[in-house]
């Protein structure tokens, strides 16, 4: 049938039904390899795009945060002068936008505000190239732009813009009496069409930045620990290691060999402690099998192996068990098997409870609970010497090569040399810096601290004029002149000429070594009410109060080429200077002191003001057993005289200012000696505010809650705390001489202290405070 | 009975001849349809196939280019954390001390001249299954009184940003080849 039909005259049409069906399936196909193809386009290309795009806006953001970076950079660098005021707080500023867009500010030449200061550093490093483009200060309270920057000109289609925002409305920080005021920083990354943007906060205040600041070496002895920063801006190598630093583990009597562990561990530390932050890193490998090989542990797990890890070794125990760090040290674990008593009692108190056993609310968890722990650091974990940087001037190398040539001020304790760099520099520092210990440091663009730097008139100002008012033991409100001495009574005071005088080496206290005798006329048993110490008294003060303010006068122009003559006549007799040129060389104010009329200049002679220049001009003070519920203050000499402006305290001397507690001492220029030599545990004291002097050395027990400042430049160095046989010249007893039998080393705790709000009188710049907290990213 | 039918045989043949013809006929098209159809979809094939291969090398581009981004921001963030310069020497370039390891340097001055093969993460761990990647950086000093301009010497205390320049390459045919480059500042923050 088939055939028949295929065969039968109809069968052509079938060719006519089916012509162009292959190409119609061909086209299909081609259309739907076309669709197939451009859809493959458009995803590739859409890949692309978003992979191009991603790349834009990480480019972007790389730029933008680059912006901030040089932005924050540049309002640190030294270029970028922040404004100088004399105020102690921003709050007390009659106009805050000075500190925006002011020029002139305290009326000193270029001391302008952060816009101006910033615009101008901004320009000087021409961020645009050749281009004529630059940055204009604004005026009031505008906001700061900076045209947009290219990354890499030419390389790097990334830019940056920048803008800074003020915000004058004065705050206080929290918990704290200093105030501040904020920028807003923006950084405008670009990237071909895509920008990101990222923000932080930057807040100014007038603060310092320092718990110990120093112009000379300074000396921190056993038993003294710093929360803060440390300054050493001494670059010389003429006064010994710019910072000294002794153990606190040394002279723990039947201790084993502690000493000689630590003398081990100062070799290993030599080799690698390459950031010299007397800590082993565990996580050098090589360096933790040689700690290991020697006997040391990571005995708190903390990643380092440093000194509290040898004395958790020696002594310590579980105590605080299922903690992180169970071990610490309990006073029964720190007591000598042999004599029964605490190793270093005052070591234990620097550890559990520095500022006294009786502070209240404590002001951490564990403070004297009886255990040295990792609680008694908040910081660190790690009760540390130095609990924050420290910035020398020296360069490192510097004092490497200096070493060998101040065994004088090395540790020797376990057969060492005394004369390297780990010998010189002992003790943990623990700091959450970059660069904990940072050598060759450039102070010139940061806080400088000279004398001329304060103006202490405004303290003096606190004291009436006139002559103070006597009432039997009490002496108010004025000049201690020649009036009111006329009116106490011999009980109280005996003058220079009388018999009940004292005649006395300065320092008193030292076997050797001193710079002058005095005959001083002397006050006993007396209660000071704001009272002025005039020039020229070079008294002893017997278990004296002052109470308020107590301002010491002395003669602020020390001159070179002066004319030396006298006045009056017999007792009343005194010298006189005129001429000569003012000089701040503290060589040159040695000479100035040592000036006499009618006589020769002997450190065994007494002066007198018939014929001392520095007994008549200075005021050389010594107190004893003597108390300051205020701040005392004196004039600043422009040189630094070594001993005509030199005070000392000893005794049970205390302070404890509650008057003013932006400040306790503020001699600028003033020689200060605190502490017993023979008896270093012996005066517990808290020391509030900044204490400023021209050099200080203190021994005993002290708290300073604020900032310690050495203005001068003068002194050998500064001494803080017991250095034991090295420190003999000054009449220190070693450990083991019968008279440290009954006595303690005391112990020196320095706390900066940023809430407590500046003094004023103290001439430096306001600082920027990156609030890294408030970085964002936005967009 | 089929015998009776080729009694008519003239129109039968004229059929039959314009059957084969229009066969022929058909035949023919069928040919240059499936002639031209062949070359239709063989020169789309061809595209397709050209395209695949021009899509797959964008997609390995991208790919390449996500993963040396990856690995550039690696190292940026592993370098974020560090110091501008060096506590000690202050300003360099390179390593201070070529004993001591990467993961022991302390500032970004160091990676000067650093190369990582294979590459590192972002916590400085080796990176071993991109052992065909290599990060290496390049820091130099922006000049302090004209920024755009390299300064020339590594120890010059005024510089106080550098420009970081990390390239990421990958392994082709026994070289390197750059695959991307990222570029930031580091500038001396305290």
């Amino acid at each position: 049938m088939n055939r028949t039909l295929i065969n039968s005259p109809a069968a052509p049409a079938r060719p006519r039904a089916t012509r162009g069906s292959t190409l119609m399936l061909t086209l299909v196909y081609i259309l739907m390899f076309s669709a197939l193809a451009s859809s493959m386009v458009a995803f590739s290309q859409g890949n692309v795009m978003v992979q191009a795009a991603d790349t834009d806006q990480k480019v972007a953001l790389i730029a933008a945060e680059s912006g901030m970076s040089f932005f924050v950079s540049a309002l640190q660098g030294a270029t970028t002068k922040l404004p100088i005021i004399t105020e102690g707080n921003i709050s007390s500023m009659s106009n805050t936008t000075l500190l925006w867009s002011g020029t002139k500010i305290e009326n000193i030449t270029n001391n302008n505000g952060i816009a101006v200061t910033l615009a101008s550093a901004i320009n000087s490093m021409k961020p645009w190239g050749s281009s004529s483009t630059s940055a204009t200060a604004p005026s009031g309270t505008s906001p700061l732009s900076v045209p947009a920057i290219s990354i890499d000109a030419g390389n790097s289609p990334a830019s940056f813009t920048l803008s800074a925002t003020y915000d004058p409305t004065t705050r206080l920080f929290t918990n704290s009496s200093t105030s501040y005021v904020i920028i807003h920083l923006k950084s405008i990354g670009q990237c071909n069409n895509v920008s990101r943007t990222v923000t932080m906060d930057v807040d100014v205040a007038k603060e310092l930045k320092y718990a110990v600041y120093s112009n000379v070496a300074i000396q921190l002895g056993k038993n003294v620990h710093v929360i803060g920063d440390i300054a050493s801006t001494y670059a010389g190598t003429g006064k010994g290691p710019p910072i000294q630093m002794f153990s606190d583990f040394h002279y723990l009597t039947n201790s084993g060999n502690i000493d000689s562990s630590l003398a081990t561990f100062r070799s290993l530390l030599a080799t690698y402690d390459s950031a010299h932050v007397n800590r082993i890193d565990m996580s050098n490998a090589v360096a933790a099998n040689a700690a290991a090989a020697a006997g040391f542990k990571d005995v708190n797990g903390d990643g380092y192996i440093d000194e509290w890890d040898l004395a958790l070794q020696k002594f310590g125990s579980k105590t605080d068990p299922g903690q992180v760090d169970p071990y610490g040290i309990t006073k029964s674990n720190f007591t000598d098997p042999l004599t029964g008593k605490p190793y270093d009692a005052d070591l234990f108190g620097l550890v559990d409870a520095p500022m006294g056993p009786n502070v209240s609310p404590a002001p951490w968890t564990g403070y004297n609970d009886g255990v040295m722990d990792y609680q008694d650091s908040t910081v660190s974990k790690v009760p540390a010497k130095v609990t924050g940087s420290v910035k020398l001037a020296i360069p490192y190398n510097t004092w490497q090569s200096a070493a060998s040539g101040w065994t004088q001020w090395g540790d020797t304790i376990g057969n060492a040399t005394g004369g390297t760099f780990n010998d010189q520099f002992e003790g943990t520092i623990a700091s959450t810096s970059a660069t904990p210990v940072q050598f060759g440091v450039d102070f010139s663009g940061q806080q400088t601290l000279a004398p001329q730097n304060f103006d202490t008139s405004s303290y003096d100002k606190q004291v009436p004029s006139a002559s103070a008012t006597v009432s039997g033991s009490t002496v108010s409100n004025g000049t201690l002149d020649a009036t009111a001495l006329a009116k106490l009574s011999s009980t109280y005071y005996s003058s220079a000429n009388s018999s009940g005088a004292v005649t006395e080496h300065s320092p008193a206290s030292v076997s050797s070594g001193w710079q002058a005798t005095y005959t001083r006329p002397l006050f006993k048993n007396i209660t000071f009410n704001n009272v002025r110490i005039p020039q020229g008294l070079n008294a002893a003060f017997q278990n004296c109060t002052f109470n308020g303010y107590t301002s010491v006068k002395m003669n602020t122009s020390i001159n070179t080429g002066d004319t030396v003559s006298t006045t009056g006549s017999g007792s009343s007799k005194t010298v006189v200077v005129s001429g000569g040129t003012p000089t701040s060389d503290p060589s040159a104010g040695m000479t100035w002191a040592q000036q006499m009329k009618g006589a020769t200049f002997s450190a065994n002679t007494a002066l007198t003001a018939a014929t001392s220049v520095a007994y008549s001009q200075g005021n050389n003070l010594h107190f004893t057993s003597c108390t300051f519920n205020g701040p005392l203050t004196a004039d600043c000499p422009t040189a630094y005289t070594h001993f005509a402006d030199s005070w000392e305290f000893d005794g049970t001397t205390a302070f404890n200012n509650t008057v003013d507690p932006t400040v306790t001492i503020m001699a600028p220029n003033t020689n200060i000696e605190m502490g017993g030599f023979t008896n270093p545990g012996a005066n517990p004291s808290t020391l509030v505010g900044v204490v400023v002097a021209g050099n200080i050395d203190i021994r005993g027990t002290a708290n300073v809650d604020g900032s310690l400042i050495v203005t001068g430049n003068g002194a050998m160095n500064t001494t803080l705390g017991y250095f034991g046989s090295t420190d003999q010249g000054q009449g220190v007893p070693k450990p083991t001489d019968s008279s440290m039998k009954n006595i303690t080393y005391g112990h020196l705790f320095f706390q900066l202290n940023t809430n407590r709000s500046m003094p004023n009188g103290i001439a430096i710049p306001v600082v920027s405070l990156p609030q890294y907290t408030s970085y964002a990213i936005n967009d | 009975m089929t015998a009776s039918k080729p009694s008519s045989p003239a129109p039968v043949a004229a059929r039959a001849t314009r059957f084969a013809r229009a066969t022929r006929r058909a035949r023919g098209v069928s040919m240059m349809e499936t002639a031209l159809a062949t070359i239709l979809v063989g020169v789309s094939v061809l595209a397709v196939v050209r395209l695949i291969t021009v899509v797959s090398q964008q997609n390995f581009v991208a790919q390449e280019t996500t993963t040396a981004l990856m690995l550039a921001d690696n190292l940026r963030e592993y370098m974020k954390g560090l110091a501008y310069n060096d506590a000690i020497a202050g300003n360099h370039l390179g390593p201070i001390n070529n004993a001591i390891p990467f993961t022991q340097w302390t500032d970004v001055q160091s990676f000067n001249g650093f190369v990582a093969n294979p590459p590192i993460d972002a916590h400085g761990q080796t990176l071993a299954n991109l052992a065909d990647w290599q990060q290496s950086v390049t820091v130099k000093h922006c000049n302090p009184s004209n920024f755009q301009i390299t300064d020339s010497l590594a120890t010059d205390s005024a510089c106080t940003v550098d420009r970081v320049i990390v390239t990421v390459s990958c392994k082709s045919n026994g070289s390197w080849v750059p695959i991307a480059t990222t570029e930031w500042l580091k500038a001396n923050v305290q």
